[in-house]
């Protein structure tokens, strides 16, 4: 019942988590393989709970194919899933099939995908977070037409009101008298005071609703996140501290990791985003708290921006700012016996000179350090939600294709931020979502229904997929990363790639319309 | 002052013989309870809809039916006020802005506009705040107000065609129209109306604001022997019709969680025992017919009274029984109501908040009983005074 959706979102909101995997971009993509089938899914996540997602299956293969998706939600037994639902075929186009999710709760969600057709059967689980993220503005056209439509009914209340206690007790040939005429009179003050009343009334429960539900919405980052650097001999530590206003202080954030790690945080000077790093801090004993060495990146203000996946497979992005202080003299002498060791994942550009504004129209070359080069393909002209086609290839100091190693699992990871700050993505070749969001809920399919190995490939056998065989041509070096972005502006992408044994970081700045 | 001329005063027609000659059209009043009928129809079919399949589209059934209801109000209620203004139809009428038609009509027309802005309203809403988070939400008032318009527009258009035919003549139409509206009385509060909350004081109370009031109005206005019992018994009756006919119709849920995997459309509970109150308000209206100030005053207390002491006794007992594996069966449905999405447990058999132990209980008391009857004699007293003005309605 209705009543009982409402006050589940409601606790839910009030108990939860509500968060959003990434900032300003709530739309998820994946690409790769289900099952027989080469599939590039996108699902446009609705701003509010309830709401309706839009889910677009592009079946790459040529073979006709069908393709059914159902959403299942984090703490619900599949069993208690409804039924799948046929995704149509688009008009016009082979093998694009679109459909709507009904996302009821504020919860973390898989939408599980599955084609069928003569090759086989293929699933895939696509995560994603149902959370309330924006309030839609009234439109001014709709507020002006309300606003008449609001006036003809209560003036009209009024007349009616006042004429039905005037002249309806009237015989059909006579004519109203003074009696009736005070009668209308008194009818129509009446009304019109109750009116008032009511409208002052509905104003006020309007604002009611509205302050609840902005109660409940995630604009921005969540939880809070708070850091403090300490400098320890020649190390500056990072401390963090996540969820200490956001979250009661018996809740625990449990985490699952991510490409390994619990943490993936970013840290990017402002205000022209000049310096960059991508480090995991490690986890503290209080389970809220967490430690970095921080990389030689110079003293100055940093945004943080720092994705985890919970437990239940809600995957959320915190963010703030810090400012880091100078980075210590060699010679100072280190007061911790057990010095925290760097990640040897952590990777970081301390100056954006190596920015490289991208061109469309041709290819954009990005020298790095070592002569590496990566290179951005030339593509469309870059538009708001749609296929940003992003492309990359990694060449050697002579020219060469790069053989790519996985770097934490992936051929390659890349940070997208909008100059302004509202926008920020975590992107890898196979989609925005989070797999440690996606793993989770293989596991829970794999253990509440017991799905066959064909069915749902396990993340670890999905590997080679994403990371791609090694060639015999001497591996793969190129990169396509799924993604549309959300708005216009100016954006700065960094690629991260590792060849050779070391990862490199390119930077481009690109303006989307 | 808007549509009143200053020629010759009339006399109150209250005691005026019924004239059979200028009745309004029986096919705009037919029309009218039809339209009614739709709305209150499509809006019981429609909360099944929620709980029995959940997912909303705007071309759902029920939906359709609801909106038939509101176009066929909104058209008979236009065409005649088109009728009454250009081409000198429905004798009668009253006056809004300078054009002139059954008040009926007016109201109809009314409600029509409500249920056109709500939509527009409501998508935003949705949009904005999310799918039908709750039931009562300022747009879904606006467009309760305009169901509440059609309804009560085709029940004054019937009434003033009762009221302008001889013996008793156009009666059962109107009893038929006042228990539908009672009917859509009854759905607004069905979420406090459960068998499983019949035990609890807030039950008391919002039946004590829901159905004197509706029943003292029709009692008053009906031109046919205990008027109050058959308007609760059509009320008894449609509600039942919807309880048996629902579930014949095969659903299955489309919206997770799933915890209550439905076959057949989900009914809603058996009705609540409002006839035999019904029968203590028609002996207390037939003993002071015509009670004026005072008076008036004194029969409202009593009809209050006599509300909360017939209906706690009967309901008390009766939903023992609804809850009691004896009314598991089609006929009482008990084991019908249940949506999708509730985890079925030993909670459908209990009654709710009735542990003093637990903060959320809310005990019937003498106190509350007491608030009850003054909520129902408050009612009872504007049902008066509305039928009072409702037996006098000509045009």
């Amino acid at each position: 019942m209705k009543l009982r959706l409402a006050l589940l979102v409601l606790l839910t909101l009030l108990g939860a988590a509500p968060a959003e995997a990434h900032l300003g971009s709530s739309d998820v993509f994946f690409e790769g393989m289900a099952g027989p089938w080469q599939v590039r899914i996108t699902i446009r996540v609705p701003q509010v709970v309830p709401g309706q997602a839009e889910i677009l299956v592009q079946v790459q293969n040529p073979e006709s194919a069908t393709v059914t998706f159902v959403p299942l939600a984090s703490g619900v037994a599949v069993s208690n899933a409804p039924p799948e639902e046929a995704a149509q075929p688009v008009r016009g186009e082979t093998n694009l099939f679109d459909g709507q999710l009904w996302l009821m709760t504020v919860n973390a969600y898989s939408v599980n995908v599955r084609i069928r057709g003569k090759a086989g059967e293929g699933v895939v689980q696509v995560p994603i977070d149902s959370i309330a993220r924006s309030q839609l503005p009234l439109p001014s056209w709709l507020g002006k037409i309300l606003t008449v439509l609001g006036l003809v009914l209560f003036c009209g209340a009024i007349l009616i009101i006042a004429a039905a206690a005037g002249e309806s007790a009237l015989l059909p040939d006579s004519l109203p008298g003074a009696r009736e005429r005070r009668k209308y009179r008194i009818a129509a003050a009446v009304t019109g005071v109750i009116l008032v009343l009511a409208l002052v009334g509905g104003r006020k429960w309007w604002n009611a609703e509205e302050k609840n539900f902005r109660t409940g919405m995630i604009e921005g980052g969540w939880p809070d996140v708070a850091g403090d650097v300490r400098v320890e001999g020649s190390q500056r530590v990072l401390h963090l501290t996540i969820g200490k206003q956001d979250l009661r202080p018996n809740e625990k954030l449990e985490l699952t990791p991510d490409h390994g790690k619990l943490l993936h945080l970013y840290l990017v000077g402002q205000p022209a985003l000049q310096a960059f790093c991508h480090i995991h801090p490690v986890r503290e004993d209080d389970l809220k708290s967490f430690e970095a060495t921080l990389p030689p990146l110079p003293e100055g203000e940093y945004e943080m921006l720092c994705d985890f996946t919970l437990s239940w497979g809600f995957s959320s992005t915190a963010t703030n700012l810090i400012h880091l202080p100078p980075i210590p003299a060699a010679a100072s002498v280190s007061t911790n016996a057990h010095p925290l060791a760097p990640d040897p994942d952590d990777s970081w550009v301390a100056s954006a000179d190596a920015a490289v504004r991208e061109n469309a129209s041709g290819d954009t070359l990005c020298s790095l350090p070592g002569g590496t080069q990566i290179i951005w393909k030339a593509h469309h002209p870059l538009r708001a939600n749609q296929d940003a086609g992003l492309q990359f290839q990694v060449r050697d100091g002579a020219g060469n294709p790069a053989p790519l190693e996985p770097y934490m699992g992936m051929m390659s990871h890349a940070a997208v931020l909008r100059f302004d700050g509202r926008v920020f993505a975590h992107l890898h070749p196979s989609g925005n979502y989070s797999m440690a969001a996606q793993t989770y809920f293989e596991k829970k399919i794999a253990k509440e229904i017991g799905a066959p190995g064909s069915e749902i490939a396990s993340v670890s056998s999905r590997l080679e997929e994403w990371c791609g065989p090694p060639p015999a041509e001497g591996g793969r070096s190129t990169i396509s990363l799924p993604y549309e972005f959300p708005s216009p502006g100016d954006y700065r992408v960094w690629v991260q790639i590792k060849t050779g044994g070391q990862v490199k970081t390119a930077i481009f700045d690109t303006t989307v319309m | 002052m808007q549509g009143i001329s200053e020629t010759k005063p009339a006399e109150l027609i209250s005691s005026a013989p019924p004239l059979s000659e200028s009745a309004p059209a029986l096919w705009a009043a037919l029309v009218l309870a039809f339209a009614a009928t739709c709305i209150t129809v499509g809006v019981i079919w429609d909360i099944s809809w929620h709980e029995s399949i959940g997912r909303d589209t705007f071309w759902t059934p029920a939906h359709m039916v609801i909106y038939l209801g509101g176009a066929l109000g909104g058209c008979v209620g236009g065409w005649l006020a088109i009728q009454a203004t250009f081409l000198g139809g429905a004798a009668g009428g009253v006056r809004v802005l300078g054009a002139r038609a059954p008040i009926g009509a007016w109201i109809c027309i009314w409600g029509a506009m409500a249920m056109l802005t709500s939509a527009p309203f409501d998508n935003w809403w949705h949009n904005a705040y999310g799918l039908d988070v709750k039931i009562i939400s300022p747009p879904h008032v606006l467009l309760g107000l305009g169901m509440f318009g059609i309804s009560f527009g085709a029940l004054v258009q019937v009434l003033s065609r009762q009221n302008r035919l001889r013996d008793g003549a156009g009666s059962g139409l109107f009893i038929w129209v006042a228990g539908v509206f009672i009917v859509l009385g009854g759905v607004f509060v069905l979420e406090y109306t459960f068998p499983n909350q019949q035990h609890a004081a807030t039950f008391f109370i919002v039946c004590a604001m829901v159905f004197p009031f509706r029943l003292v109005a029709m009692g008053c206005a009906a031109r046919a022997s205990w008027p109050t019992t058959r308007v609760a018994a059509v009320y008894m009756l449609v509600d039942c019709l919807m309880a048996w006919i629902l579930p014949l119709f095969a659903a299955q849920p489309k919206l997770a969680p799933i915890f209550n995997p439905v076959t057949h459309m989900v009914a809603l509970p058996f009705p609540l025992l409002v006839i035999f109150p019904a029968i203590a308000i028609d002996l207390l209206l037939r003993w002071m017919p015509d009670a004026v100030g005072w008076k008036r005053v004194g029969l409202a207390l009593l009809i209050g009274a006599a509300f909360l002491a017939v209906f706690v006794p009967v309901q008390w007992f009766f939903s023992k029984f609804l809850l009691s594996p004896h009314a598991r069966n089609w006929f009482f449905a008990s084991d019908r109501i249940w949506a999708f999405n509730n985890r079925i447990g030993d909670w459908i058999g209990h009654f709710w908040r009735t542990n003093p132990a637990e903060a959320s209980a809310d005990l019937v008391t003498v106190r509350s009983l007491a608030f009850a009857a003054a909520v129902a004699a408050f009612g009872a007293w504007i049902g008066l005074l509305l039928g009072g003005w409702m037996r006098k309605v000509r045009r």
